[in-house]
């Protein structure tokens, strides 16, 4: 007890890392129990009190009929050309817009943030037959374009990088600007290096945007050789005369493993937000 | 100004130098404009916003204003009707006790998940923000119900909260409770199993927005409040708070937003009457049931009530603005 | 709005406020002078309003000459979640008919058939974009008949479209108050078997040779089985979502008047004594409280052994094979037709758009698809547990002779048996719409919430109200 006691640094990390873990069961128990419900052969039960939580008989059986039953390697390939088009847009028009956005006067810019704020706040159901009926008419049904255009910058993606530009003091741009630096050299010299914290969670964002969103590729798609990895699980769940939940439980587990690869790579960078950027 | 009261509130990241300088001098004095406006033509800024402003504008508010002119009329989903009825659809709406419970339930729903969203991913974010070994793991770990697929996490969750399922069978081990706990046929306790649902995959999501602005809190604040002999729970109120209260502000407004739109989890878990009797109904489940039947839809009430929830989602905007500036008097 | 000018605050907020409504309201009249509210009440040669929504028709379509020429151009057929098991089938199917028509492409997509399946179609129908050969279901084909979105197939396919069908099948596949053929029909499955757990039937102290012929019978075992299983397993889960109306109807309850003008149910003695004896079912413990309204899979509770009865429908011991053998093992099948006597069929159908660009070629397809020789190919998969359409492609093997004794295999010999006299019980003024409205309140009568009869009684007056409004 008396170490307990004296050692204040060792306490604290051990209650830190006690908490982690409790946060950790409860995070990721839930996804534990899909991750072992799909390695469970035919023999294990699934649900129930004979159901285990580990497989008695674990096999990767699942995701291979999942490679088997599907062109996986297509469905990743149309996924990640519109993750690349979603994530190009929104971080390269968002930041521009967003620097503006945080620039004060010009004429228009109170407009402009109330078409952000609008454009945000309607359920995507009460607008999807009118975006549908527009995109038919752009002649763009059944393309990678339809699916990515109307989302291709989104409004909060352009408050997210204003708030980050905001936070750069005036005084540094006044001195930039005595120094004869011209806006475009200021917003890439200055503004940019400090708005990377705020950029990463724009890339993070609309890279599983563009991923996980189902409801309206599905709309737009027709042709399978264009359809994205949700559109494609979703056919292991949808045979009429045959299911296993161990497969659709292993296509979501493949589905969510890029994500965690990215988030992986790009965690740390979360943290070089402002303060590593020009304002010191 | 009337929009940069709500842009000084949307500035995540903010460093915490200039939080404990009232904000309020900066946003709403009427002051010169700074230097480099001057030297900007007046096209300029359209440049630089004009793709957000074009794609924005096209396939965000074409769309709304589509619905506003149809909930004037009695259109149907599959194109029949779409006459002009004034404002019918409006004065139903009002006299539509279904309608009011759905907005009940709706700001319910806001109310509960909201406070737990803004500050559980912050204490959540205060708790892996330190480099210590492995932090990197938990990160993504905690990260990863964000990305989870919401059928197969509704199975889960259903087997957990369902009358033998491990959350009833634990309480009654422990002997807290004696008989189940009805969480799914319950209509409050489905609404609260929801928003924990909500909560689950809304932690890591919020937890990131945090994380970058936990970056700009200065250190030595931290430092001064321990020699001052404040605990972690007095350093996290007096100094994490304070320091990120902006990016608050702008997770309470995002998860009020999404709160008011929920309609997955009410259904994955409440089934497709939305509870028992459809008492649990939210606004957007409201509206599907209302508007998107092909045969008795009326896409003309539908978009009345989306209007209705458009404007609850603004009055939530402004509340929670108002809360946050009196917090800063 | 520039901070640079010093006009008091509030005086420029009102500003932009007027302003940014003024915009609204502008816009707001030029959108409505397209988009909506043009649809035109013209009537074309054949009697029949010469557009579908806002879709304008084809004079081929709306004259009053049966199609003819030779099929030609690019069609676009969509089935309902078929890909993951037939894609070879369609494959070879479509390349037949290619060559049989050179001039003719055929492009197939499927459709998963989950819970947006009606939406999507809808969103397509109001953009004049529906598939030109398109399988659908009762609810949905009806759906698009009353807008004018389907071919009438009588006046304008060939003379003899109706020729390879079972009669009783064709002649029952036709919409209220209308004569002509709008759909044909494809493949069906049947509802009127039960399956269940003979070990948990002992348990409870039932004969599971002899399982309840009747759905009162079916009801009163499960009082029984609450008795005896102490919470340890149900009946039944408790959503009446799966019940009705196919139990009413079961027990010959009159559910709507003659016309299916309007609802009758609440008055009717059987339904009044089958909901207070299920509401009873519920408080006593027979069926578990949390499945009330979720939509938890009725797989998922009878593979688990947590309940006695599972699915009326045979493909569905394929689940449970799947996901728990040793419960699948344990499975008794049997018929239950009450007071009806015949099994119900449940089935697909396919409809040819009238808003199609190339309805010749359409309807062509929609022949060869469900020719003799194609759907004896498509029921012939060892994976189909259901029936073909045509009286030719009953008579295969697989039909007329099965053996073993598997629960499976027991599920389609009594299939087989009930197919033949199974009858298209559908009524189509119980849309999705009424379903959602009439189970919302019998779910609060069974809960306790409100007396049967005043639950009924809502439950009524909210389904006829759903009627008025569709006009």
């Amino acid at each position: 007890m008396t170490w307990w006691r004296t050692h204040g640094r060792t306490r604290a990390l051990v209650t830190r890392y006690v908490l982690l873990l409790v946060v950790l069961a409860i995070s990721v128990g839930p996804l534990l129990w899909q991750f072992f419900s799909s390695l469970k052969g035919p023999q294990d039960a699934l649900y129930g009190s004979s159901a285990t939580f580990f497989p008695a008989n674990p096999t990767f059986a699942a995701y291979q009929t999942v490679f088997e039953q599907v062109p996986m390697g297509m469905y990743i390939r149309n996924s990640l050309i519109m993750c690349l088009l979603t994530v190009f847009s929104q971080v390269v028009f968002p930041t521009l817009a967003g620097y503006m956005l945080s620039r004060q006067g010009w004429r228009g810019r109170g407009v402009f943030y109330w078409v952000l704020i609008i454009s945000m706040m309607f359920p995507f159901e009460s607008i999807m037959v009118s975006l549908y009926t527009q995109i038919t008419d752009l002649g763009l049904d059944d393309s990678f374009i339809g699916v990515w255009l109307p989302g291709a910058i989104a409004a909060v993606n352009v408050l997210i990088t204003r708030a980050a530009f905001s936070a750069v003091p005036n005084e540094v741009e006044d001195a930039a600007m005595l120094d004869g630096a011209g806006e475009v050299r200021r917003f890439w010299k200055i503004y940019l290096p400090a708005a990377r914290g705020a950029m990463v969670v724009v890339v993070i964002n609309s890279f599983i945007a563009a991923w996980d969103d189902f409801l309206w590729p599905f709309i737009v798609l027709r042709s399978e050789e264009l359809y994205t990895l949700s559109l494609g699980l979703s056919r292991l769940a949808s045979s009429s005369l045959s299911y296993d939940p161990r497969v659709t439980m292993a296509g979501s587990i493949i589905a969510i493993v890029p994500i965690l690869v990215l988030f992986v790579a790009l965690q740390r960078y979360f943290f070089k937000g402002v303060e590593s950027g020009a304002v010191k | 100004m009337a929009t940069d009261v709500y842009a000084g509130t949307l500035a995540a990241g903010e460093p915490a130098a200039k939080v404990t300088r009232p904000s309020r001098t900066r946003s709403r004095r009427p002051r010169p404009t700074s230097g480099a406006a001057l030297y900007r033509p007046w096209w300029t800024p359209w440049l630089w916003v004009a793709p957000a402003i074009i794609v924005i504008g096209v396939f965000g508010v074409f769309p709304f204003l589509n619905t506003i002119v149809l909930s004037f009329t009695d259109a149907r989903p599959l194109g029949g009707g779409g006459d002009w009825v004034g404002l019918d659809n409006y004065s139903r709406m009002v006299a539509d006790p279904a309608f009011w419970l759905a907005v009940r339930n709706s700001v319910l729903y806001a109310v509960v998940a909201v406070p737990l969203l803004v500050v559980l991913p912050l204490m959540l974010a205060q708790l892996v923000y330190k480099k210590v070994p492995a932090i990197g793991f938990f990160r993504t770990a905690f990260y990863a119900p964000v990305v989870a697929s919401m059928v197969a996490v509704a199975l889960v969750w259903q087997n957990l909260v369902s009358e033998n399922g491990p959350v009833n069978t634990a309480l009654m081990q422990v002997g807290i409770i004696h008989s189940p706990i009805p969480f799914l046929s319950d209509t409050t306790l489905l609404l609260l199993t929801a928003v924990a649902l909500t909560v689950w995959k809304g932690l890591g999501w919020y937890m990131i927005f945090y994380l970058s602005a936990l970056a700009s809190v200065p250190k030595d604040l931290y430092e001064a409040a321990s020699l001052d002999g404040a605990g972690t729970f007095r350093q996290f109120v007096h100094v994490t708070v304070p320091g990120v209260r902006l990016t608050m502000l702008l997770v309470g407004i995002m998860s009020g937003i999404g709160s008011l739109r929920v309609f997955t989890e009410i259904y994955i878990l409440g089934g497709a009457t939305g509870g028992v009797g459809g008492q649990a109904r939210t606004l957007p489940f409201y509206i599907r049931d209302v508007a998107l039947d092909p045969i008795s839809g009326n896409v003309g009430y539908g978009a009345a009530i989306s209007v209705a929830l458009f404007v609850l989602t603004i009055g939530l905007a402004v509340a929670s603005h108002k809360l946050g500036s009196k917090e800063e008097d | 709005m520039s901070t640079h000018t010093l006009t008091p605050r509030p005086r420029r907020r009102a500003r932009t406020l007027t302003g940014g409504i003024a915009g609204v309201v502008v816009a707001s009249l030029a959108l409505s002078a397209c988009g909506i509210g043009g649809s035109s009440d013209a009537v074309g040669a054949n009697g029949k309003p010469t557009t579908a929504g806002k879709c304008e028709l084809s004079e081929e379509v709306t004259s009053d000459q049966r199609l003819s020429g030779e099929p030609s151009g690019e069609i676009t057929f969509q089935t309902t979640a078929l890909k993951q098991d037939f894609s070879p089938y369609f494959e070879k199917l479509i390349a037949a008919f290619e060559k049989k028509y050179p001039d003719v492409t055929v492009k197939w997509q499927d459709d998963p058939g989950d819970a947006e399946f009606t939406q999507r179609l809808v969103t397509n129908a109001q953009s004049c974009d529906l598939p030109d050969v398109v399988n659908l279901n009762q609810t949905t084909a009806y759906a698009l008949y009353r807008e004018n979105f389907l071919l009438d197939l009588t006046t304008k396919g060939p003379e003899d479209i109706g020729e390879p069908f079972i009669p009783s099948v064709w002649e029952s596949q036709k919409f209220p108050g209308d004569d002509d053929h709008y759909v044909l029909p494809w493949y069906w499955g049947l509802n009127g078997l039960q399956t269940f757990n003979k070990d948990l039937m002992k348990d409870a102290g039932l004969d599971p040779q002899a399982p309840p012929s009747t759905v009162m019978e079916q009801l009163d075992m499960a009082s029984q089985i609450a008795e005896k299983s102490g919470g340890e397993y149900y009946a039944f889960p408790a959503n009446p979502y799966t019940h009705v109306p196919n139990d009413w109807q079961l027990m010959n309850a009159a559910i709507t008047n003659a016309d299916e003008t309007e609802f009758t149910f609440a008055d009717d003695p059987k339904i009044q004594e089958w909901l207070t004896k299920y509401a009873e079912l519920y408080a006593e413990g027979a069926l578990p409280k949390d499945t009330l309204s979720s939509d938890v899979d009725v797989t998922q509770l009878y593979s688990a052994g947590d309940v006695v009865w599972g699915s009326t429908n045979a493909s569905f011991l394929r689940y449970v094979k799947d996901t728990n053998e040793a419960t699948y093992d344990v499975t008794g099948v049997a018929t239950l037709f009450d007071a009806r006597g015949h099994a119900f069929q449940d089935g697909q159908l396919i409809g040819v758009p009238s808003t199609s660009k190339n309805p010749v070629a359409a309807v062509a397809f929609a022949q060869f698809l469900l020719s003799p020789e194609w759907q004896t190919e498509f029921v012939s998969s060892p994976l189909v547990s259901n029936f073909p359409s045509t009286e030719e492609s009953l008579d295969i093997p697989k039909f007329t002779d099965i053996t073993g004794d598997s629960p499976l295999d027991e599920a389609n010999r009594l299939s087989v048996e009930a197919a033949t006299d199974a009858e298209n019980v559908f009524i189509f003024a119980w849309s999705d719409a009424v379903q959602t409205a009439v189970v919302s309140e019998l779910q609060l009568a069974i809960s306790g919430k409100k007396p049967v009869d005043e639950a009924l009684q809502a439950a009524e007056d909210a389904a006829n109200r759903i009627l008025e409004q569709q006009g």
